[in-house]
């Protein structure tokens, strides 16, 4: 065998475990996105509680630089959001353009006082404002540090129990915020929630919101258009399955403010701070043996520009390629490390030696097989295989992205009609499709932005009223037929008692929750045994389930055999999130 | 109703609920369920987390005899999740008679206790209470010194915080900004 033998062989290597990994993800995917659909009917309720000012406070972080021209339109967009308690900082990161200027104009900002509740390092703030027309826009004027630094800013006069950290030149849909808090509010221990970040180039927005959806006119966003619903859906949806995410996206994420600080907030020495921030609070957590959930949604949607020039996609991908490759190096000793769980045993090695690696060997695997090929030494049956694993495979898994539609003439990105008006829930819910409408009988949660009315049965918007049961308002309803669930449930009892304390004196919901601002750190209390699981309505048993990861312990140092079975353990339990819930318990 | 005390029955089993959640499901029921869950709150038995959404509950539902059945669980608890959840109630439905049991939890060890507390006897107390309420105002605390200056601001002590706003005292930011927030 050849040195050019060998080089080929390893490129293969790499395909096939590239390939594998994928299609795990996905088949992971493919469960999440089942359990997700069997609760849509319970999230209804969990809408109708987020559209009141009583559920979890919310500040948008929204960091500014040099945005004048969008800035105003973007703000526009977030004031019509769908949310009953939130705010919305923009932190204007010393911009050299009159972005301070247009905001102050259009929304008539007033000087003000923000009292930092957390002492987070950043460069100096120079000024706070508050519009005199819409009280819940603030904005935050800083001398330049960068964007980890202006979120940090923003986080240090974060009042709310949770934060949205988006980017500037996004456009949330109206519902993303009520669907973003949904796991918050179904468990106690989420720290972290990621939604789904669709491309908008093409598409059309009126007034700060959503009219449109249409392909982007260049065939490098095209590309990207499917590149993002396969890394969103298949992706992050199956490493969230297999509880090991390792990025949010910093264009759009929700986050308990006093997880985050209590980590020590964005660094700002990174280029990658969204997922530094992740590996971080996965590392956290689990050191400090705090039960933790950091998730991923389908549904809630963020609409983002993408580059259409090979210079600035370049640059892009550098600078995702340099902040994956530092976040991996900062937390190397969680590297295969049963300690840290399934971020540490699955993901890391993952995104170490397939993501971070992978550049490189694709590279060298390509030039080693023309080498190869030129020079007679790649049989027929190598290229078939090179060319599916390199390529074939890749265009398998996009197709299932790409939905069914009488509009649609060919399922492949160039054979896509120019204006193809696609509704946002059946594009977003792409990979979903194939097997979950077949499957369960019901979409995914989602709501449409054009295209067809909803149907009357997507339009009814609540919980039937069960049979047999008086009620005498449709509010009344809905929560009776959720209690006549629970009443003929055993329901299983979570593994521990998790409380946050929410200091909110703004905005502090009847709840009385209280939350450390960092000041001083707010113990996330644990207690009580766990429980036994018995049977369970389909749709609470989904939201009910604990998949509670072990976590701290003496993984990291213990006996051979111990760090054996605690890794079994560990990917035994991330499988568990591909097995359906038992319709008569276990 | 039946079907909401089943639930009541089992909300141990909702540990990993947001409590303000299921505090709202629970409101949507109506004031039947109030005796009950004041029985809840003072049962030193039920689980902490069923108490704590006991005592939210009774928030929604706007329970006016709740005020005294959280002072006695006031001076009886000492969980820090359970104090702050009374302590809410009180904010909401407490009366003068209550201000000596919540003067007491503002010494509480837990700081989130004490932002509680303060944020009640904005409520319960008056303007006797200024001298007391102006140490916490300079607590290291950021949390306890906001909620310190709106109590000070709740029992009417305008005067004392605008000579803060317009000092050069470490506070007079959060001054200014409770001072604003008219």
């Amino acid at each position: 065998m050849t040195w050019l033998d060998a080089a080929t062989f390893l490129a293969f290597v790499y395909f096939i475990v590239l390939n594998t990994s994928q299609i795990v993800t996905a088949a992971f995917s493919i469960a999440a996105l089942r359990r997700h659909a069997a609760r849509s009917r319970l999230m209804r309720v969990i809408d109708d509680y987020a559209m009141r000012g009583e559920a979890p406070g919310i500040t948008l972080l929204v960091p500014a630089y040099n945005e004048e021209p969008t800035c105003v339109e973007a703000v526009q967009s977030l004031l019509t959001l769908e949310y009953g308690n939130y705010e919305i900082l923009v932190i204007n990161d010393g911009s050299k353009d009159d972005t301070l200027g247009e905001l102050a104009r259009a929304f008539n900002l007033v000087p003000a006082q923000r009292f930092p509740l957390a002492d987070l390092p950043t460069t100096a703030v120079r000024a706070v404002f508050r519009s005199a027309r819409h009280p819940h826009l603030w904005v935050l004027d800083k001398t330049n540090g960068g964007k980890a630094d202006a979120l940090n800013a923003g986080l240090n006069r974060c009042r709310t129990p949770l934060f949205c950290a988006i980017d500037a030149d996004c456009v949330l849909e109206r519902d993303a915020l009520k669907r973003i808090v949904r796991p918050f509010i179904e468990n106690n221990s989420t720290v972290a929630a990621g939604g789904l970040v669709r491309i908008a180039n093409g598409c059309e927005f009126k007034g700060g919101a959503l009219t449109d959806v249409r392909l982007p006119d260049r065939w490098l966003a095209r590309f990207q258009v499917l590149e993002y619903l396969r890394a969103f859906l298949t992706g992050r949806m199956g490493w969230d399955a297999m509880s090991a995410l390792l990025i949010i996206s910093g264009a759009f994420g929700l986050f308990r403010r006093s997880a985050v600080i209590d980590a020590g907030g964005f660094a700002r020495d990174t280029v990658g701070e969204d997922m530094e921030l992740i590996v971080r609070l996965h590392r956290y957590c689990r050191e400090n043996r705090r039960p933790y959930r950091i998730t991923f949604l389908p549904d809630p949607v963020a609409w983002t520009e993408c580059p259409e020039k090979l210079s600035g996609l370049a640059r892009q991908r550098d600078r995702w390629q340099r902040g994956l490759v530092d976040s991996l190096l900062r937390h190397a000793r969680m590297l295969g490390n049963p300690r840290y769980g399934p971020p540490g045993l699955i993901a890391f090695p993952y995104y170490f030696f397939i993501e971070a690696l992978g550049p490189i060997v694709e590279l060298f695997g390509y030039v080693f097989f023309l080498a190869a090929l030129i020079g007679g030494r790649a049989s027929p049956a190598q290229v078939a295989a090179f060319a599916f694993l390199g390529f074939g495979h890749d265009g398998g898994t996009i197709f299932p992205s790409v939905p069914t539609d009488p509009g649609l003439r060919s399922p492949l990105p160039f054979g896509l009609p120019r204006k193809f008006r696609l509704s946002s829930a059946r594009l977003v819910l792409a990979v979903a499709r194939p097997f979950d409408i077949l499957v369960s009988g019901e979409g995914v949660g989602g709501h449409e932005t054009g295209g067809r009315p909803p149907s009357p049965r997507q339009n009814r918007g609540g919980l039937d009223p069960p049979i047999g049961i008086p009620f005498g308002s449709p509010r009344a309803g809905r929560l009776l037929a959720v209690f006549q669930q629970l009443r003929t449930s055993k329901l299983r009892p979570p593994p521990q008692r998790l409380v946050h304390h929410d200091v909110d004196p703004g905005t502090q919901s009847p709840s009385g929750q209280l939350d450390g601002g960092g000041v001083a750190v707010p113990p996330l209390r644990a207690h009580g045994p766990g429980g036994r699981r018995g049977g369970l309505p389909r749709a609470l048993a989904a939201s009910l389930r604990q998949r509670a990861l072990p976590i701290g312990g003496q993984g990291g140092g213990g006996a051979p055999r111990r760090r054996a079975r605690r890794t079994i353990s560990v990917v035994w339990q991330a499988m568990g999130g591909i097995l359906p819930v038992p319709p008569h318990g276990f | 109703m039946e079907n909401a005390r089943a639930v009541l029955s089992k909300l141990h089993r909702f540990e990993g609920w947001d409590a303000g959640f299921l505090a709202f499901l629970l409101g949507q029921v109506g004031a039947g369920l109030a005796e009950d869950l004041r029985g809840i709150l003072e049962d030193r038995g039920q689980p902490v987390h069923a108490r704590r959404i006991a005592a939210f509950t009774l928030v929604h539902l706007q329970d006016p005899l709740s005020g005294d059945c959280a002072e006695r669980v006031l001076r009886a608890e000492t969980d820090p999740d359970i104090l702050s959840a009374v302590l809410n109630l009180l904010k909401n439905f407490g009366r003068p008679a209550h201000a000596d049991a919540v003067r007491a939890a503002c010494a509480a060890p837990s700081y989130f206790v004490r932002a509680a507390a303060l944020s009640a006897l904005g409520r319960v107390g008056g303007p006797s209470d200024e001298a007391f309420l102006r140490d916490f105002f300079d607590t290291p605390n950021a949390w306890v010194a906001v909620h310190a200056a709106e109590a000070l601001k709740a029992i009417g002590a305008t005067t004392f915080l605008g000579a803060i706003a317009g000092s050069t005292h470490p506070r007079a930011a959060l001054a200014q900004q409770v001072m604003e927030a008219l």
